[in-house]
């Protein structure tokens, strides 16, 4: 038989618990007469949530005496007992064990389609007697308690969750159903577009999965708390990041609102500096045989006047909305008060306009660039006397008249030659659209952390480990009063499991930003994009 | 077998024999055969074969001192124009005659008919592209055009296809394709020297003449009698030395030496080496099946 004993009771008295089978859970050990011990049963109401979550109430299942030989002796026989240690989780303070580490995130995995092809390895459930043993270790203190006559305490957190929730009991559901039809669809439409109505999408998503979460944590509390977890942490994290956002934002805003006059001709300067030193200087260069390559004169004074002047209208209209600036970071500051994420959205966006001229030449330059290359691999089909056939949508042989052949072969030397060209002009603006894409995923690194990162969970983490239980296991105990004997201990959840809803961001990020994929689009004039902000993952 | 007295020797594995593991037999490599499918070559044969490479050789040749006098403008590019036009006239009507028996009249209407438009489109498509093939390497200095348009030649000379036509016509490989490509690149890298618009089109007319038109009638002149073959290859090989002659008598010696040894010291060279030819054969090879046409 084993028995968990809780570590701090007398080893004398009458033993109150369970008994399932081989396993013994010990609630209490209170030092009574045989007579009363039916009196402390009774001070259990029968109704007690307690009864519903630990399967069924505590009985008599031995009596214990220190200075005895068998020190404990149970109502069914004695045999052989096995000791197993452990403290009883204090629920005020919203301890408990777990078998399984706790979920704290509602969003569904996404099922792999890999996974599913492989058997499911664990199929049967946990063993049912651990699991109960489990439950009914998590309510012995509060039946210790009632069976002492002592009163119950109730934890603060959950106390402070209960005042929220009636407060907004009555205007949470309308202001969920006003985000979800008025706020969520045209900012998920925008989203693709600028990246501030994006982040106002994500923000709306964020308050209605917050006041689900809060629902979910104050419903799961009366029943049992320890599945009241995972919302209750998700919740407050999502307060605490809203909070942190509010007062960082408004830290940042403030300081743009102060020095909204150098910051914004700071920033016509340096729009003027990129048009005129960076960009029109190094057209020129490239105009003149750069590093001694001599590419077609009149194709790159072609491409040198044409992207010239799309910098030039640029860098002019730029220079008309100088005097705008400073009032437009003090706008910036102003809107970005309340919010850190979506001041760095407004600087995206912001990117986005002012670097206007290189998108557009690095868009042409790619056009062009993949025209040759399919040029070139057209013409190529030519001549191995391969045809595409459209119909059944491949390549078959084709015998070609002479004068398609000839003029195939004139074509041809025309695309080898002038392709220097067009790949260096092409290299230069999109070697400038990729350093503009490593300032887009910077800020998208910081937006991510401001927006995503569970800092509430690692707190409690680092503070108070046992509310956040992540299996449980055994170690051997010495005590000299029980020789032998095992100590239960709770572990306590890994930081990686905690972080890993945050890791997928990133790993997609890292998919995006893959140097191969990049280094393939760079060379066949694919689309450098951003990454697509997509919550679908997050939040569902 | 105790009978005969003697045991003999036999090319078995599954019997033990009274012999050493080491016995040679007498009987050893006697099914060895060496060179049975050996036919000498002819040295006439081998000459006449050569001659294609000879014809091809030349018209490089002559291209070359074409390209040469244009750039000293000695020569009008309007007379080459007309020149090639009328040698197109000639060498389509060399064509048609050579495949009169093979179609009916009315497909050679069509063929003709055919011939016409394809010239016509090649014709004003170079007329159209001139300008840009002009300026095409202009920025390049002139040392790297000779050793490009040589280094295109020689790609040119070595991938071209010599073979003689089958009994099917062949349709054109990427090979051969190529070997056309490497030489228009070579006359566009060439024609990009030229003063005028004028000399380049004449230039490139010349070249889709000689590089891509004359080889397919160079194929079609390989059936014809060996007589008439080896006059025309001597022919054009003088055209082109007698080019080069006026010009400088050095490279026009350096021309005709190369036409002999490729036509005569080639094939002797050949047959020189005939003598070391050492095929061995046995049972022990895949066997070569002989084809038997049909009675």
């Amino acid at each position: 038989m084993k028995v968990f004993w809780p570590r701090r009771a007398p080893r004398t008295g009458t033993v109150y618990g369970w008994i399932n089978g081989e396993i013994a859970v010990v609630a209490a050990v209170l030092d009574v007469q045989d007579g009363d011990g039916d009196d402390a049963l009774a001070r259990i109401p029968s109704t007690s949530k307690l009864i519903e979550q630990a399967g069924s109430a505590p009985h008599i299942i031995a009596t214990c005496d220190a200075s005895q030989d068998p020190w404990i002796v149970f109502k069914g026989g004695a045999e052989s007992v096995d000791i197993v240690l452990y403290d009883p989780p204090q629920r005020h303070k919203l301890h408990f064990f777990s078998l399984e580490p706790v979920s704290l995130h509602r969003a569904v995995e996404l099922p792999d389609p890999r996974a599913a092809k492989l058997l499911p390895l664990d199929t049967e459930p946990r063993p049912p007697r651990m699991s109960h043993a489990v439950n009914q270790m998590n309510s012995a203190d509060d039946f210790a308690v009632l069976l002492r006559r002592a009163d119950s305490r109730e934890a603060v957190g959950n106390r402070i969750l209960d005042w929220m929730f009636t407060r907004t009991q009555r205007s949470l559901p309308v202001i969920v159903r006003a985000m979800e039809h008025h706020v969520i669809p045209p900012a998920r439409r925008l989203s693709s577009i600028t990246a501030t109505a994006s982040q106002v999408h994500l923000r709306a998503l964020q308050v209605v999965y917050a006041a689900n979460e809060m629902e979910r944590a104050q419903q799961q509390q009366g029943r049992n708390s320890w599945s009241a977890c995972g919302p209750y942490v998700s919740f407050w994290n999502c307060v605490w990041l809203l909070l942190n956002d509010c007062i960082l934002g408004y830290a940042v805003g403030n300081f743009l609102m102060e020095n909204h006059v150098w910051i914004g001709s700071a920033i016509g300067a340096a729009v003027q500096w990129t048009a005129h030193e960076c960009i029109a200087e190094s057209l020129a260069w490239l105009d003149s045989w750069p590093v001694g390559l001599k590419l077609n004169t009149e194709l790159s004074s072609f491409f040198h006047i044409a992207f010239l002047a799309i910098t030039r209208i640029f860098s002019s209209a730029a220079l008309a909305a100088t005097p705008f600036f400073p009032s437009l970071v003090f706008l910036l500051g102003a809107i970005g008060s309340c919010s850190l994420s979506l001041l760095l959205a407004l600087f995206t966006d912001l990117l986005t306009v002012l670097s206007l001229n290189i998108t557009l030449s690095y868009l042409a330059a790619a056009a062009i660039l993949r025209f040759e290359w399919y040029a070139a691999y057209a013409l190529f089909t030519l001549f191995r006397g391969k045809r595409k056939n459209v119909l059944r949508g491949r390549v078959d042989s084709w015998e070609y008249d002479i004068d398609q052949l000839i003029l195939g072969t004139v074509l041809f030397t025309l695309v080898a030659f002038l392709m220097p060209t067009v790949l260096v002009y092409y290299a230069f603006f999109a070697s400038l659209r990729f350093l503009i894409l490593l300032a887009y995923a910077g800020i998208e690194v910081l937006m991510a952390c401001v927006n995503y990162f569970p800092l509430f969970a690692l707190m409690l983490r680092i503070k108070d480990p046992a509310r956040l239980p992540g299996g449980i296991c055994f170690v051997p105990a010495s005590v000299p009063e029980f020789p032998g004997a095992w100590r239960l201990q709770n572990q306590p959840l890994a930081p990686s499991a905690i972080l890993s809803h945050f890791g997928r961001y990133f790993s997609s990020m890292a998919r995006h930003y893959h140097p191969g994929r990049i280094i393939w689009r760079f060379v066949s004039g694919g689309h450098l994009d951003p990454m697509p902000s997509s919550t679908d993952h997050l939040f569902r | 077998m105790a009978a005969d007295g003697e045991v003999k020797w036999e090319k078995v594995l599954w019997r033990t024999q009274p012999f050493p593991d080491n016995y040679v037999p007498d009987s050893f490599l006697d099914k060895l055969r060496k060179n049975t499918n050996f036919r000498p070559y002819s040295f006439r044969g081998l000459v006449l074969a050569a001659c294609a490479i000879t014809q091809h050789l030349s018209t490089i040749f002559i291209f070359i001192s074409v390209f040469v006098r244009l750039n000293d403008s000695t020569l009008d590019p309007r007379v080459l124009v007309w020149v090639t036009v009328a040698t197109h006239v000639l060498g389509s009507i060399v064509w048609d005659v050579a495949e009169r028996p093979f179609y009916e009249k009315h497909e050679r209407r069509a063929n003709r008919a055919k011939a016409v438009k394809s010239s016509l489109m090649v014709f004003l498509a170079l007329i159209g592209l001139s300008p840009v093939l002009k300026t095409l390497t202009a920025a390049t200095s002139s040392d790297s055009i000779w050793a490009l348009s040589a280094g295109l030649f020689v790609i040119n000379a070595l991938l071209a296809d010599y073979r003689e036509p089958a009994s099917v016509p062949r349709k054109e490989g990427l090979i051969s394709v190529l070997s056309m490509n490497a030489a228009i690149s070579a006359s566009v890298v060439l024609a990009s020297r030229l003063p005028t618009n004028l000399s380049v089109f004449a230039l490139m007319l010349l070249s889709i003449q000689l590089f891509a038109l004359f080889p397919i009638l160079r194929k079609r002149i390989q059936a014809v009698p060996a007589v008439l073959h080896f006059t025309f290859t001597v022919c054009i090989a003088t055209a082109s030395v007698w080019s080069m002659h006026s010009l400088s008598p050095f490279v026009a010696s350096l021309f005709a030496g190369t036409l002999l040894f490729v036509t005569f010291g080639g094939p002797g060279l050949l047959m020189w080496a005939q003598q070391y030819k050492n095929e061995i054969r046995g049972p022990w090879d895949v066997a070569v099946p002989r084809v038997r046409p049909d009675t």
